[in-house]
């Protein structure tokens, strides 16, 4: 199965999870998820979740300006973002749990 | 080495100008929503993985709308007026150029400068204001109340413009017009800049003329002696050895005036 499918699923997920960890600006957040393993993530994927989630209020954003070149836009959790990262924290362990469940009960299904 | 991240960075201007192209039928506060802060992440994305890591403008475009869950382009694509993309790109080239340029002296060249800006933002605040006297032939006087709140408004403006306050940042990035007339105006300032110091030496010269014929005109009275201009009031005789004559007089050279020794309507 193709993870960009999967990783589409999971992305908000993973992007409030790595912003609740610390601030970050786009290309670092980008960095951080792919250090931990979603290689896959398209840049302008992780853009846009921010400004989305921004939008919903998950998100805070702040400019910092920079001595060489073009300023970098920042983004920190809010109190809703970390409730909704709660919430879907839940939800991604419970999934998990049942999908494990159900390949490990079905044998010979590897996929 | 340095040419080539100079060109990148012209590039990537022009990267995210045509990414904003491809984004035009969105509200312009969701456009910059969505592209401010772009240039420095690819900035760090081609530094990292190389310019073959960014993909067609168009994609990236979608690539972002989709995310942002903005849905698909609508409609047709409404096309920049190309002029002003030129202008918008020739601009944003040429400001890349001139921080390039500052970049290869030594020592903080830039920082320093930009450090100063305020301090501009204040002159051509103050050069306005004489400009303004000099169109409504105002004569003012430096502490005339409602000109010094005209300077007061002048700083106020010119320093939020120089902030990129009140949405003018906005403005700037979304119309080519502003950004045109903002650099006119600037090179106005500069341009005005003799003209108002100048001016501005002229009052302060022709306000001390003032105070010093104020100061001479009233105290002119015929029956006091004046010398250079000023007057002798007390009149004091001193013989060769340098001591005092008491009860000396003064005659003038007509032998006919004794001189008033003590005057007292000095």
């Amino acid at each position: 199965m193709d993870s960009t499918q999967l990783l589409k699923g999971v992305l908000d997920l993973a992007v409030l999870a790595v912003v609740d960890d610390e601030d970050g600006y786009g290309y670092d957040v980008v960095r951080r998820l792919r250090v931990a393993g979603l290689e896959d993530v398209g840049d302008a994927s992780v853009y846009g979740t921010l400004r989305r989630l921004y939008a919903a209020g998950a998100l805070t954003s702040y400019v910092v300006a920079s001595e060489s070149g073009p300023h970098r836009k920042y983004y920190g959790i809010t109190p809703v973002g970390r409730a909704e990262l709660k919430r879907q924290v839940d939800d991604w362990a419970h999934f998990s749990e049942a999908v494990g469940r159900l390949l490990h009960t079905t044998t010979g299904s590897t996929r | 080495m340095n040419d080539t991240l100079h060109l990148s960075e012209v590039d990537l201007v022009r990267y995210v100008g045509d990414v904003r192209a491809q984004l035009a039928d969105l509200p312009a506060e969701v456009v910059e929503e969505l592209t401010e802060g772009l240039a420095a992440d690819l900035a760090e994305l081609v530094e990292e993985r190389g310019s073959e890591a960014l993909s067609s403008p168009e994609e990236y475009a979608a690539e972002l709308r989709a995310a942002a869950g903005l849905g698909q382009r609508a409609g047709r694509p409404r096309r920049e007026w190309g002029l002003s993309r030129a202008a918008m790109d020739a601009m944003d080239a040429a400001h890349v150029h001139w921080d390039r340029l500052l970049d290869a002296f030594p020592g903080d060249v830039r920082g320093f400068i930009t450090v100063l800006q305020p301090v501009w933002w204040v002159v051509r605040a103050w050069v306005a204001w004489m400009v303004a006297q000099d169109v409504t032939g105002a004569t003012v006087g430096f502490a005339d109340g409602s000109w010094l709140i005209a300077l007061g408004v002048c700083v106020v403006v010119s320093v939020q413009l120089g902030r990129r306050a009140w949405g003018v940042a906005r403005l700037l990035r979304a119309s080519v017009l502003a950004r045109l007339a903002l650099v006119v105006l600037n090179v106005f300032a500069v341009a005005m800049l003799p003209g108002a110091a100048d001016r501005a030496a002229y009052r302060i010269a022709e306000d001390r003329a003032w105070v010093y014929v104020n100061d001479v005109v009233p105290a002119y009275n015929e029956s006091v002696v004046t010398y250079e201009g000023r007057q002798a009031c007390v009149l004091h005789v001193f013989d060769a050895d340098g001591e005092r004559v008491k009860g000396g007089y003064v005659w003038d050279a007509s032998g006919q005036r004794k001189l008033p020794m003590n005057n007292r309507s000095c």
